[in-house]
C-alpha cells in the first residue's frame, strides 16, 4: 500500500471501498474470535483437573507395576502383560468448529474384570492385577485427555491468531486507511480551491485586457 | 463394537509398555530419544491409529518441526505422559497457554 497515494477521485474511491471492506472483516473476526471464546469455556470445565489427576494416577500405576516386578521378576509381569489379548479400539472424528478442527474420541471403557484379561489367575496374584486395573484405568482417562486436552489447545491457538488479526485491523489497517482517504481528500478539495483562485484571477485579467482594449 | 476401528499406539520405555499392554494394549514401541521421535514422527501420518499415547520426555525433547506437526495433526492424537521417573514440567503447558490467549490466569485458582 503507498502511503502516498495520488490525490485522484478515483484514490479515494478505492481507499474509501479498502475501509468499508476493512470494517466487514474486523467486525466477522470479532465474531470469530467471541464463537471461539465460548467454545472455549465450555470445553475448559472438562479439562480443567483431567492433567493432575491423570499425573497422580500414573504415579499410582508405576508403583504398583514396581511391587509387581519386585514380586514376580520383571520377566514374569512381561509374560503375563504378553498374554493379554484385549485391543481396545477407539474411532477419532474430526469436528469442525470455526475452522479449528477438533478431535472427538469415541471409546468403549477399557476395564475390565479378572477372567476377561487373558493371563492365567493361577499363576499370577493380585499384585499384577492391580497394575493392570490401575493402567486401565489411566488409559480411559488418556482417552478423555486426549480429546479436551487437544480441543482445548488448538482454540487457544486459534484465539490467539484471531485476537492478533483483530487487533491488526482495528489499530493499524483501518487507521492507516481512513488516514489515505482524509488526505487524498484535503489534497483534492486544496485542487479545488487552486484552480478556483487560478480561474478567478485569470477571468480578471481577461477583464483588465478587454478594458484596456475598450 | 464395529465402528471402533482406530488402534491405541503406546511408545515409550519399558516400563511404560510392560503396564499399557497390562491395559490391553496391543500396538506398543518401546523406544527413547531419537528413535522413538522417528517412530512418533511415521505413526502421525497412520491413519490405523487414534490415540498415540507418548512418554512427555519423547515430546519435549523433540524439535520444532515435529511439534509443530503434533499440534497440527488433528488424527490421530498425541497425549503426553510421564514416564515411571516421574513427570516433567511441560513448557508448552495449557495454563501457560491459556494465560497468554487470554492474558490472565484461569487455572490458578483452585
Amino acid at each position: 500500500m503507498a502511503d502516498n497515494p495520488n490525490p485522484t477521485r478515483m484514490e479515494l474511491l478505492k481507499a474509501r471501498n479498502r475501509i468499508k471492506l476493512a470494517r466487514k472483516g474486523h467486525k466477522l473476526l470479532k465474531q470469530k474470535r467471541d464463537a471461539l471464546v465460548l467454545e472455549f469455556f465450555k470445553i475448559l470445565g472438562k479439562a480443567k483437573d483431567m492433567r493432575s489427576e491423570l499425573g497422580a494416577q500414573m504415579k499410582r500405576c508405576y508403583s504398583a507395576l514396581a511391587v509387581a516386578q519386585a514380586y514376580h521378576g520383571a520377566s514374569e509381569v512381561e509374560n503375563a502383560a504378553m498374554s493379554v489379548r484385549r485391543a481396545p479400539g477407539v474411532s477419532v472424528e474430526v469436528r469442525n468448529i470455526m475452522g479449528v478442527k477438533i478431535p472427538h474420541i469415541e471409546s468403549q471403557e477399557v476395564s475390565a474384570n479378572l477372567m476377561e484379561r487373558g493371563y492365567t489367575i493361577v499363576g499370577t496374584s493380585a499384585k499384577i492385577d492391580e497394575v493392570a486395573e490401575g493402567f486401565e484405568k489411566a488409559l480411559d482417562m488418556i482417552v478423555k485427555l486426549a480429546e479436551t486436552e487437544n480441543a482445548i489447545r488448538r482454540l487457544i491457538r486459534e484465539i490467539e491468531k484471531t485476537k492478533r488479526r483483530v487487533n491488526a485491523l482495528e489499530f493499524v489497517m483501518i487507521p492507516r486507511l481512513e488516514a489515505q482517504s482524509k488526505l487524498i481528500q484535503f489534497r483534492l478539495e486544496e485542487m479545488e480551491r487552486d484552480s478556483f483562485v487560478m480561474l478567478k484571477t485569470i477571468k480578471r485579467k481577461l477583464n483588465r485586457g478587454e478594458e484596456e482594449a475598450g | 463394537m464395529a465402528e471402533l476401528r482406530e488402534k491405541i499406539a503406546v511408545i515409550g520405555n519399558a516400563p511404560t509398555v510392560t503396564g499399557f499392554r497390562l491395559a490391553g494394549i496391543d500396538s506398543f514401541f518401546i523406544a527413547d530419544g531419537a528413535a522413538a521421535e522417528e517412530k512418533l514422527a511415521t505413526l502421525l501420518s497412520d491413519t490405523n491409529y487414534g490415540v498415540l499415547v507418548v512418554s512427555e520426555r519423547v515430546v519435549e525433547g523433540a524439535d520444532w518441526r515435529l511439534k509443530k506437526r503434533i499440534e497440527a495433526t488433528a488424527k490421530p492424537v498425541v497425549v503426553a505422559i510421564p514416564d515411571m521417573s516421574g513427570g516433567i514440567e511441560q513448557t508448552e503447558s495449557l495454563a501457560f497457554l491459556i494465560k497468554r490467549a487470554l492474558g490472565f490466569d484461569l487455572m490458578k485458582k483452585s
